[in-house]
């Protein structure tokens, strides 16, 4: 159509007259209003659902530190989860993790139905089935293996919880007929073999670290991961609310400022993996300038002063070991600390008592070996620090009632004679309780996981990848998708936590009894159950002694059997919390056990309140912490001596030996890092943390490990390069980032990264640091070391 | 010649003229009229309540149903469970009432209420300041909800947002929502609203006192 002068400015006129007339009218202008009302009301903006708040206490089983926690509800949904002021572990702080732990619940790598694997382990499918035919497949095996002789080919590895579900576990294997029941190392594991070499105990450390005025900690992540981490968030926000106006002081010995050292009051640099020599010359100069617990020293411990054996042969004594090799002149030259700050650090530690020395470096787990922690044991006893407040005591036990005896068969009994297949307890291990780093993956037939991640998390790679390549029939029982479960042939969908009955004994370093019980505060989300009502199910599917072990309808029965003991010993408290109208404030009083009417009133105050701890049953006496022979606490080891035989003194002592060289080659140091924000235990990371790394951390799927620029400008390599690293153990493609705080010579890798399983937030982000750490084991404890391993660095 | 040319161009330009004025007139029909009767749909609550019936009659107030939760949150529109207190059986013999008992009630089924009034998620309304710390009554912002009986109510088809009279004597359509909208015609409150109740009674209008 051709448009010419005329009809344009007709319709110019129509158009303005048009125009005109709607600005002058309501519409745009409403229009307008609309549409940004409308933007914001769009339905696919998610908003919170309106209804009925609550609160309820629950135990927080991210970690094992049970830490207790107020969930907030709408409805049925939970939407908040706080710290519990009134819970005697965190007192209110919760760490990243535990805040952020509801998106692991509702988020999308959850186990939803029983699966079972069609396909290879390489390649799996999955076929849902249900929970019925996933019980009788699971009798089935164990059926077959007993049928075969073979009881004691099943074994099961778990997390590190002292729980009633564990012991489920344990009972299970146990009336089948097999010992190979395995918990995952917990963090400090290694300081109980300390105690039982230096003090003849079987329970667990426990520090007074609320009543300490000192704190030397060798390079524990206090801030990162170390011990409860709601209790040690709160022993650093309080440190200068102490009694007296004593506040408490923290000096981190770390070759590297991790973020526990850059809220310490003094950071000392360290050569890595001297942490032994420096414990030791701190002891030189508490002993030559007489600093420390003559009294103590005297009375209570053994193998201080040379002294003379049963065949009246001299032996050599820890003080003249320690100020024959240990002086500050002769350490400085092996740790690279300056002789002065070694001594101005031992005069603080005698001068600010109670004063603690902390061992075990990252959340704990990490050690160079256990003489080192053995070396900064003896600074607690030079101190004198046994059982006093603001130092060490031992972890009590719970007065929980035992359930009652496993029954076994003709069959369990044979099985139950042949020893573990992995190692501890044998010759070789003697003092180990768990080694699933060490197990033999040959021997297992049918292998239960529960709520653990072997596949990511073993320390040791190559029995990782042995027991997902050589163990016949593996069961997962585990709430989300992770990289075990993916390589298992069933997995069995496990509640989460804050969905089932659960519990947990005891908190890591605390000095008094505590028992934490959690109940459902949802119902199940999927099909899933709880781990104990579906070994009840599989144990009645067996029959005969097996399912007269399991005499209880579900696990809670059992719980209350338990708790029925706590009640019956009439100690303890429980801190029955009214929270206040507005929900803003709770109070609690703490109701002791005693004035409990009835077993099911003290019950329903448990459920509710989550909690009953006992505070004033610590070992607070010198005879419950020291039970060697002789009742003292041994310098020399005399059962060290005992279990392995050892013919040089110096072996049943602390010291420190130097490592061996690196290989060839291989002239760096790769140390691990935790991260706060990252779950470095094989367990999931929420996505809202992964949203919290910077950009130096993790930028797109890239790991950046860190060293030192003067490290880079050696090697070569700029901030922000892609690279390989390298161990004698495999090698990782990162990139690096430069900074100054890491010392020279080493490389910083992240853990918690690399995950191959769980969801599109996690899957993917960087590599799994543990895949070039080759863990050793240690010679005595028979735990995982691998603090460190050589590494290269080189351009891709 | 030169004439005709003139009156030519004066035909030409009344023309223009005259297509302006169509136009303009058209459009204000349109915008005045036709648009605004197309934005809004007349609809029916699911169950038609009978607010009168509840307040006047059996004498409960608003909070008996919609009630503050003990933590001071406000529970809005009761849920089913609310209602079953009273209506868990068939009470009385009108028909809406035996619709909601067996529809909804034992098929244990929410109702879903047209809302007439409902802040979006950028604002944080506080029922509890409003009412019990302000001490303004319900019917200042909700209009004599409790003492008349609306059959329909109009849903703006953009924004969902619904508009409801209580006076039989006033018609709702779009002409009385624009013009008499917190008179006569009562639905959720615009900001300029909001901001007008606030500078009148002395209150703050600085942004996060709403938009937190």
């Amino acid at each position: 159509m051709n448009v010419d002068r005329r009809t344009f400015v007709k319709g110019m006129a129509l158009a303005g007259g048009g125009a005109l007339g709607i600005m002058l009218s309501p519409t745009p202008w409403y229009l307008i209003r609309d549409l940004a009302f409308w933007t914001q009301n769009w339905p696919w903006v998610p908003a919170p659902a309106p209804g009925e708040p609550s609160f309820e206490k629950s135990i927080c089983r991210i970690c094992d530190g049970g830490c207790g926690i107020n969930v907030r509800k709408v409805d049925m949904r939970l939407v908040r989860i706080d710290g519990d002021k009134e819970h005697p572990v965190n007192q209110g702080s919760i760490c990243p993790m535990g805040a952020a732990a509801l998106q692991m619940l509702y988020g999308p790598s959850r186990t939803k139905v029983p699966l079972r694997r069609v396909g290879p382990r390489e390649n799996p499918e999955w076929r849902p089935i249900t929970w019925a035919e996933a019980i009788r497949e699971v009798a089935l095996k164990v059926r077959q293996l007993r049928a075969a002789g073979r009881p004691h080919e099943l074994a099961c590895i778990t997390n590190s919880a002292h729980s009633t579900v564990n012991q489920f576990f344990e009972r299970f294997l146990h009336a089948v007929g097999s010992r190979n029941f395995m918990q995952m190392n917990s963090a400090l594991e290694a300081h109980s073999t300390v105690l039982a070499l230096m003090q003849g105990v079987d329970e667990g450390i426990a520090y007074d670290i609320e009543n300490a005025r000192y704190l030397l900690s060798f390079g524990c992540n206090l801030l990162e991961g170390w011990g409860a981490c709601g209790r040690m968030y709160h022993a650093h926000a309080n440190r200068s609310a102490h009694e007296g106006g004593n506040s408490l002081e923290i000096v981190q010995i770390e070759p590297n400022l991790s973020v526990t050292a850059s809220k310490a009051s003094r950071w000392i640099p360290i050569k890595p993996g001297t942490d032994a020599a420096l414990a030791l010359s701190i002891a030189h100069v508490l002993i030559s300038d007489g600093l420390y617990d003559k009294t103590f020293v005297e009375r209570h411990t053994f193998g201080f002063e040379d002294w003379k054996d049963s065949d009246g042969k001299r032996r050599r004594g820890f003080k003249s070991e320690v100020l024959g090799r240990y002086s500050p002149r002769s350490v400085e030259l092996i740790t690279q600390v300056p002789a002065n700050v070694i001594e101005e650090v031992a005069h603080e530690f005698a001068a600010n008592q109670p004063a603690l020395a902390l061992g075990g470096r990252c959340d704990g787990s990490l050690f160079a070996g256990i003489y080192e922690l053995m070396a900064i044991h003896s600074l607690n006893a030079l101190a004198g620090n046994l059982s006093r407040p603001g130092g060490i005591f031992l972890q009590c036990d719970v007065p929980l009632k035992s359930l009652s005896p496993v029954k076994m068969d003709e069959q369990a009994e044979q099985g139950f004679a042949i020893p573990r297949s992995d190692g501890a307890g044998s010759k070789e291990h003697p003092l180990a309780r768990h080694l699933p780093h060490n197990l033999d993956a040959g021997k297992v037939g049918v292998l239960l996981i529960h709520e653990v991640n072997p596949s990511y998390a073993l320390p040791n790679r190559k029995v990782a990848r042995a027991i997902f390549e050589d163990i016949p029939y593996i069961v997962s029982f585990s709430s989300f998708i992770d990289e075990s479960s993916m390589q298992a042939d069933l997995i069995l969908p496990i509640s989460t936590p804050l969905e089932r009955w659960d519990d947990h004994t005891g908190a890591p370093g605390i000095p008094y009894p505590i028992y934490g019980l959690s109940h459902p505060l949802v119902n199940p989300l999927y099909e899933s159950r709880n781990a104990g009502d579906v070994l009840i199910e599989i144990a009645r599917e067996l029959g005969g002694t097996i399912a007269e072990s399991f005499p209880w309808n579900n696990t809670v029965e059992a719980l209350r059997e338990r708790a029925a003991g706590l009640y019956e010993s009439g100690t303890g408290v429980i801190h029955t919390a009214e929270f206040s109208a507005t929900y803003m404030s709770q109070t609690a009083t703490p109701t002791e056990v005693k004035s409990f009417p009835t077993f099911s009133d003290f019950w329903n105050a448990l459920v509710k309140n989550c909690c009953w701890s006992d505070p004033q049953c610590t070992t607070d006496q010198l005879e419950q912490t020291l039970k060697t022979p002789g009742k003292k606490f041994e310098f020399f080891s005399q059962r060290l001596q005992k279990t392995f035989g050892y013919s040089n003194d110096l072996e049943c002592m602390p010291h420190y030996h130097e490592p061996p060289p690196n290989p060839q080659g291989f002239d760096l140091l790769i140390m691990p890092e935790n991260l706060i924000t990252m779950a470095d235990n094989g367990l999931g990371t929420p996505p809202l943390l992964i949203k919290q790394l910077s950009n130096d951390v993790l930028s797109e799927n890239d790991l950046f490990v860190q060293v030192n620029p003067i490290t880079a400008m050696y090697q070569g390599l700029k901030d922000g390069e892609s690279v390989i690293l390298e161990s004698p153990a495999g090698k990782v493609r990162v990139r690096i980032h430069t900074f100054a705080g890491v010392r020279e010579g080493v490389v910083l890798i992240p853990l918690g990264f690399g995950h191959t399983a769980y969801d599109r937030f996690l899957r993917n982000k960087g590599v799994n640091a543990l895949e070039i750490f080759d863990a050793k084991m240690d010679t005595v404890s028979g735990l995982a070391v691998w603090w460190a391993v050589p590494g290269k660095i080189y351009k891709v | 010649m030169k004439m005709r040319d003139i009156s030519e161009s004066q035909r030409q330009f009344a023309l223009l003229g005259g297509i302006f004025a169509a136009a303009l007139v058209v459009s204000l029909i349109m915008g005045w009229i036709l648009f605004p009767s197309l934005a809004y749909a007349r609809k029916a609550q699911p169950i038609n309540y009978n607010p009168p019936l509840h307040v006047e009659q059996i004498g409960i107030t608003c909070d008996t149903c919609h009630f503050f939760y003990e933590d001071g949150s406000w529970a809005g529109i009761p849920t089913l469970e609310t209602c079953v207190d009273c209506h868990s059986d068939i009470i009385g013999a009108s028909p809406e009432e035996e619709k909601f008992v067996n529809e909804y009630v034992k098929k244990n089924r929410e109702v879903k209420w047209a809302l007439y009034v409902k802040q979006p998620e950028c604002v944080s309304f506080s029922h509890s300041s409003h009412v019990r710390m302000a001490k303004i009554a319900c019917e200042t912002c909700h209009g004599p909800q409790g003492h008349s009986d609306p059959k329909d109510y109009l849903a703006n088809r953009i924004t969902n947002y619904s508009y409801v009279v209580y006076d039989p004597r006033v018609p709702l359509n779009a002409f009385t929502i624009i013009r008499d909208k917190g008179e006569t015609v009562w639905g959720t409150m615009r900001m300029d609203e909001c901001t007008a109740c606030h500078r009148s009674r002395g209150t703050s209008t600085a942004c996060f006192i709403c938009h937190k």
